[in-house]
């Protein structure tokens, strides 16, 4: 009995580890999109279409809330071509963007989203320090 | 400490299986016009190196990319195939005097594109790290 009181607790947690974990999440996905703005190599711009396509989208479990993720990026069709295209060629025609600007984000920020997420959780009581 | 697109075009070069030669079929940061079946090696944004007080000691992450141009969209594909299984895993190798830990693969080979003679481009990515 004990331990199943124990599992109780523990998915309860998990559950709200869950919540809070997710808004810890989507707030490390606004960063590192944002930071592609701001870091070169930042997101090449023509008319300004792939720029405008940058989404964050949560993805979790509805029935019990233990699991959550985000989905983020750029929809518009050509992102992974523009993102992929390594040719020195290429003149991008805003100074300072060029091919990887997503992965170089996520590369230099891997860290700081770990404390996002980690400053969410705490703020909101869902992990002690 | 070379670029890593040299270290991994002499890891390559060495590979006989792929029957590959530096400034034939095989090149790093261009891709030329012609021939036209071609390997190319471009060094990609990585991961921050390790701050440690010892720089004897750094590690840094190097990633990089392999596009490879091949007429034939199968035959490509086999040789993108070919260098990902070659390359994915490789652990604990001296190349130029930078020790390559490990390399990983970020994913498996893809379509990028065709190029303007119609002749599919084929890219995989990798991590590496080195020191």
């Amino acid at each position: 009995m004990g331990i199943d009181n124990v599992m109780a607790g523990l998915n309860q947690k998990l559950v709200e580890y869950g919540i809070s974990g997710t808004q810890g999440l989507r707030s490390a996905a606004y960063f590192i999109l944002n930071d592609t703005e701001r870091t070169s190599p930042t997101t090449p711009v023509d008319l300004g279409n792939l720029r405008a396509s940058r989404f964050v989208s949560t993805i979790s479990d509805i029935k019990t809330r233990k699991q959550s993720a985000v989905l983020f990026g750029f929809s518009a069709n050509y992102a992974y071509f523009v993102h992929e295209n390594m040719n020195p060629d290429v003149q991008w025609s805003k100074a300072g963007s060029g091919p990887k600007f997503l992965e170089a984000s996520l590369k230099r920020n891997t860290f700081k989203a770990l404390l996002i997420i980690r400053g969410k959780m705490s703020s909101s009581g869902k992990l002690k320090k | 400490m070379n670029a890593v697109s040299e270290d991994i075009k002499d890891m390559l070069e060495a590979e006989s299986a792929l029957a590959l030669t530096a400034g034939t079929d095989l090149f790093i940061g261009k891709e030329p016009k012609s021939p036209d079946n071609t390997v190319t090696i471009f060094d990609t944004p990585s991961f921050p190196p390790d701050l440690n007080l010892d720089p004897t000691e750094r590690y840094y992450r190097s990633a990089f990319q392999i596009r490879v141009r091949n007429k034939s969209y199968t035959v490509g594909m086999d040789l993108a195939r070919n260098i990902m299984e070659l390359l994915h895993g490789r652990a604990s190798e001296t190349w130029n005097s930078a020790l390559y830990t490990v390399i990983q693969a970020t994913g498996e080979p893809a379509l990028l594109d065709r190029d303007s003679n119609d002749r599919p481009r084929i890219i995989t990515n990798f991590n590496a790290q080195r020191r």
